[in-house]
């Protein structure tokens, strides 16, 4: 018998699909109800960060001292206006622009060198390891707004300082993962395999190791998102973040919040910018989660 | 001939309902026990054997796992129609089960001899100081040196196999023992300590008159074990009978592969090539309705593709599920 | 016959952290602990022994992947367990392992393609080959279908996995292969397939094969000479047929009695060893099997035996034949 007609038994049915992990974990993402839903909310800011410009109404920063907190719903300010008379709905989708930057910029910081950090540790172990994980521990004594806010506040109060520091303060939750996963994945018998081979350490932790220990991390990223853009928006209402008249949600709320009994629609709508994008981060986050780790889902 | 069955299965179909799609994991399964016999379940990986003794014990996962429709019958009671507190008192009592890797039955953080004397204290009421006492009996009884020292080990502190002895223990400590269901129970055990469960096995059963489903991979467990042996392929019996028909008078291309694989084969006594099955275990999900060995077999012919065999006897309770069974001669 | 490989005294030791909260210190484990054999070009060595034998570190101690403690492994006159990583690549090329797990030795991450061609880029040979004339040769010649080559590993079955492994194995033309349990994991009928197909390669290429594994029925199956290992040393070496119709030392007796015969009108009659193999951190004193042994004597508790060739090619490591 011929040995390429027997194995096309079995296995004909799938013989074009070169799947790829990846591929086959986003079919299984797309029957995730929540987080698709989330990935839509995702999007639905992402396009209006895109296309600020064009999509919102006014001008964000455009004072009109005659129309001062115009209720929501009087046209064409479907939103009403601030106390300066700027359009809220216009400040909201100019602030998605920020927030998503914030967002994403603050995580790639942590992720970058807080994943770095945990691979070499986890890989090479020794010295660095010991150092690196004792400044972790120390980083992580410390409540972690405390931390940021003395980030911020050795660095200045500017947007970006903002940005690093929340990157900064979260960097040890992703050296600690990723080190986690690379102790454990060190172990796996393909990596003894490729030594044999004769592949040297760098090939080994990059190529080989880091591909399969990206799972935790890119549920930790996503989730981690949602978080920077609510800590960004509570460093700018502490007056640490951006600064006035930067239409960035947090500092909204925060140089709103003595209108609130009068003028309530001026703090509500951008919070709820803030929980929606957080929300879409989170369910998103839970379900690519629920995908890659099937363990963790009760 | 029948109400000698302890145990007879009927007609078991089950199913596990995974996202890319329904996997027929044991399907029209007949199966039957009797007193104080060893039969063996015998198969490699995916055949269904485990799942069958998932179904016995009620402890399909579910979901995905369903099992959709036949009898279970123990001592000519249904198990699929009891309540779960029925099953419950069922499980421990009339049916033990012991696995493969002991530990992960055995709870890490008792002492094994308290692990022991529950089972005294649940089914006989005793009162804790006896269930002890009786704990370094049941110890003594699965010949476990020292008992009363072993009794305050934890279960990290034994070796494999001296955690499975205790499972033994566990298994035998309930009032009324009829069948233990023995899933690869050696599988994990070097052959020196192999040799010594599987005796203590045969010893025990045959002292208190016990039926044992005996689930493994291994021909040559089953050569020593078994009275009665079913073969399973795919979810399907595929043949079964008398251990000595089925290892001395083969009918069934599969089972006459499965032995032709074993190095210990007589035949490769001073070395050659095996004479191996061809191919892989088809996948569950894309089996039709033939015979699920169609595949791989050397004397398949279109027939096979389209229908399931319906069963040929041979005498002596020898049955094989193969169209051409009788017909074939195997070299 | 031309030596290969020439293993002199070779000691794996590790230390192991005392249990307990009040004890501090290790404890030494002598996984491989003075063992020495050669092996001859084109033969098949087969290891066999139970768990905690030390015989999968001796494997992994031949290649270096684990630096020994103590002794040589001689490979074309050169001591190759004294190389540093950067000069042992120049020998990794020739020498290759055969791992057990295939679910586990092949990165889950890659395409059967970039399995297969790792090998020759990371040793630079990949101006020598053509790497996809030669991925598709290696799955020629593992029986695999050339279409696979862009698939993932989860993609197939345990034995096809074992076919991946080997045909990595193979891709930078070794000599010498240690498959260590190589086929302990798959099914009897796929785990056919796979011996036959190492049988049938070495026969191809004239490979020198050390077959680690715990089966007896499988190491005799495929092994011209076979080593019982027994908590860190050697107990018997002997050629297979002295092996089967000649056995001296009582361990290995036990394991072959201990071993179940597929014949049903051979059950074993009550002659097994009693006792669990004892923990390889405190072996026994003397030989480390006088506690299970059926012919200890005085003597075995005191003094570890040394191995001794008694006939021809048959060495045995106990008192009985002193």
């Amino acid at each position: 018998m011929n040995p390429i007609k027997i194995f096309k038994a079995g296995n004909d049915a799938e013989n074009n699909a070169a799947e790829s992990i990846w591929y086959e974990n986003w079919l299984l993402l797309k029957k995730n109800r929540s987080a698709m839903f989330g990935l839509y909310i995702i999007i639905f800011f992402v396009f209006l960060a895109v296309f600020a410009p064009v999509v919102a109404p006014f001008d964000p920063y455009l004072q009109n001292i005659d129309l001062r907190k115009m209720t929501y719903f009087s046209w064409p300010y479907i939103l009403g206006t601030d106390d300066f008379g700027r359009d809220i709905l216009s400040r909201i989708i100019y602030g998605s622009r920020i927030s998503l930057v914030i967002g994403f910029f603050a995580v790639s910081i942590s992720l970058v060198f807080g994943s770095l950090i945990g691979l070499i540790s986890g890989f090479y172990g020794g010295w660095f390891d010991r150092i690196s994980m004792r400044v972790i521990d120390i980083m992580l004594a410390f409540p972690y707004i405390l931390l940021t806010i003395v980030i911020v506040a050795l660095l200045g109060p500017t947007l970006l300082n903002a940005m690093i520091a929340i990157g900064i303060a979260r960097l040890p939750q992703y050296t600690r993962i990723m080190r986690a996963s690379v102790l454990a994945e060190k172990e796996a018998e393909y990596v003894e395999a490729e030594r044999s081979l004769g592949v040297g350490n760098m090939e080994l932790m990059f190529m080989s190791i880091l591909p399969n220990c990206l799972a935790p991390i890119i549920v930790q990223a996503t989730l981690g998102v949602g978080s920077a853009i609510i800590e960004s928006a509570a460093l700018s209402f502490l007056g640490l973040g951006a600064q006035p008249p930067t239409p960035e949600w947090g500092l909204m709320i925060a140089s709103a919040r003595e209108f609130v009994s009068n003028a309530w629609w001026i703090v509500t709508f951008p919070g709820i910018a803030i929980v929606l994008v957080v929300l879409g981060f989170n369910l998103l986050g839970d379900g690519i989660r629920d995908v890659l780790d099937p363990r963790l889902k009760d | 001939m029948d109400n000698n069955r302890f145990l007879d299965i009927k007609g078991l179909n089950v199913s596990f309902y995974t996202q890319k799609g329904v996997v027929p994991a044991v399907r029209e399964l007949d199966l039957w026990i009797n007193k104080g016999e060893t039969l063996a379940l015998v198969g490699e990986s995916g055949c269904g054997k485990s799942v069958t003794a998932s179904a016995i014990m009620r402890l399909v996962p579910s979901p995905p796992g369903k099992i959709e429709s036949g009898e279970i019958l123990l001592d000519g009671k249904d198990l699929l129609r009891l309540t779960e507190k029925e099953m419950q008192e069922i499980r421990g009592d009339r049916i033990s089960m012991i696995f493969q890797e002991p530990m992960t039955s055995l709870n890490p953080v008792f002492r094994i001899g308290e692990q022991i004397a529950e089972v005294f204290i649940t089914h006989y009421n005793m009162d804790k100081k006896g269930a002890l006492a009786k704990a370094v009996e049941m110890l003594d009884m699965v010949k476990i040196p020292a008992p009363e020292k072993r009794v305050r080990d934890y279960p990290h502190q034994l070796s494999g196999g001296m955690r499975q002895r205790v499972m033994i223990a566990m298994a035998l400590s309930s009032p009324n023992p009829g069948l233990m269901i023995a899933d690869e129970p050696t599988t994990a055990l070097d052959v020196t300590i192999q040799a010594q469960i599987l005796d203590l096995m045969r010893e025990l059963q045959k002292s208190i008159q016990m039926s044992l489903l005996l689930i493994t991979h291994d021909m040559g467990v089953v050569a020593e074990m078994a009275n009665r042996v079913a073969v399973m392929y795919a979810g399907r019996k595929v043949e079964a009978g008398d251990v000595y028909d089925i290892f001395e008078n083969p009918m069934h291309p599969y089972t006459v592969g499965l032995l032709n694989s074993m190095p210990s084969n007589e035949k490769y006594r001073h070395a050659g090539r095996l004479e191996a099955i061809e191919g892989n275990v088809p996948n569950l999900l894309e089996i039709g309705s033939g015979c699920p060995f169609e595949s791989r077999c050397r004397y398949a012919e279109p027939l096979c593709r389209e229908k399931f065999p319906d069963v040929k006897e041979a005498g002596n309770g020898h049955s094989v599920w193969c169209h051409f069974a009788g017909d074939i001669k195997f070299i | 016959m031309e030596k290969i490989l020439e293993v002199k005294n070779l000691k794996k030791h590790f230390e192991i952290k005392k249990e307990g909260m009040r004890s501090s210190g290790h404890h030494i484990l002598k996984a491989v602990d003075g063992v020495s054999f050669d092996v001859y070009k084109g033969e098949t060595l087969g290891i066999v022994g139970e768990s905690g034998c030390g015989k999968s570190t001796l494997g992994k101690t031949l290649l270096n992947l684990q630096r020994k403690t103590g002794g040589e492994v001689i490979f074309e006159g050169k001591d190759i367990s004294s190389l540093s990583d950067r000069e042992m690549k120049a020998y990794r090329r020739r020498m290759q392992m055969i791992f057990q797990d295939p679910f586990s030795s092949l990165n889950p991450r890659k395409k059967i393609s970039y399995l297969l061609t790792q090998p020759m880029r990371v040793n630079g040979l990949d101006k020598e080959f053509n790497l996809d004339e030669r991925v598709d040769t290696l799955l020629d010649v593992v029986g695999l279908d050339r279409r696979y080559k862009n698939r993932y590993p989860h993609q197939f079955s345990g034995g096809q996995r074992q076919r991946i492994g080997i045909a990595r194995a193979l891709s930078l033309r070794p000599e010498f292969i240690v498959c260590d349990e190589a086929v302990s994991a798959l099914d009897v009928s796929v785990q056919a397939q796979i011996l036959n197909l190492l049988m049938d390669l070495q026969q191809k290429y004239g490979f020198t094969y050390v077959f680690i594994a715990h089966d007896l029925a499988v190491v005799e199956l495929i092994s011209d000479r076979i080593i019982v290992m027994y908590l860190g040393r050697i107990v018997e070496e002997a050629s297979k047929a002295d092996l089967i119709g000649n056995r001296l030392h009582p361990y290995t007796k036990a394991l072959f009695e201990a071993f179940p015969d597929i014949n049903p009108r051979n059950k074993r009659e009550k002659k097994i060893v009693v006792g669990d193999v004892p923990s390889p951190i405190n072996p026994p004193q003397g030989c480390h099997f006088n506690p299970r042994c059926p012919n200890a004597m005085p003597r075995c508790r005191e003094e570890y035996p040394p191995l001794k060739e008694i006939a021809p090619g048959h060495k045995v490591s106990c008192w009985l034949y002193e």
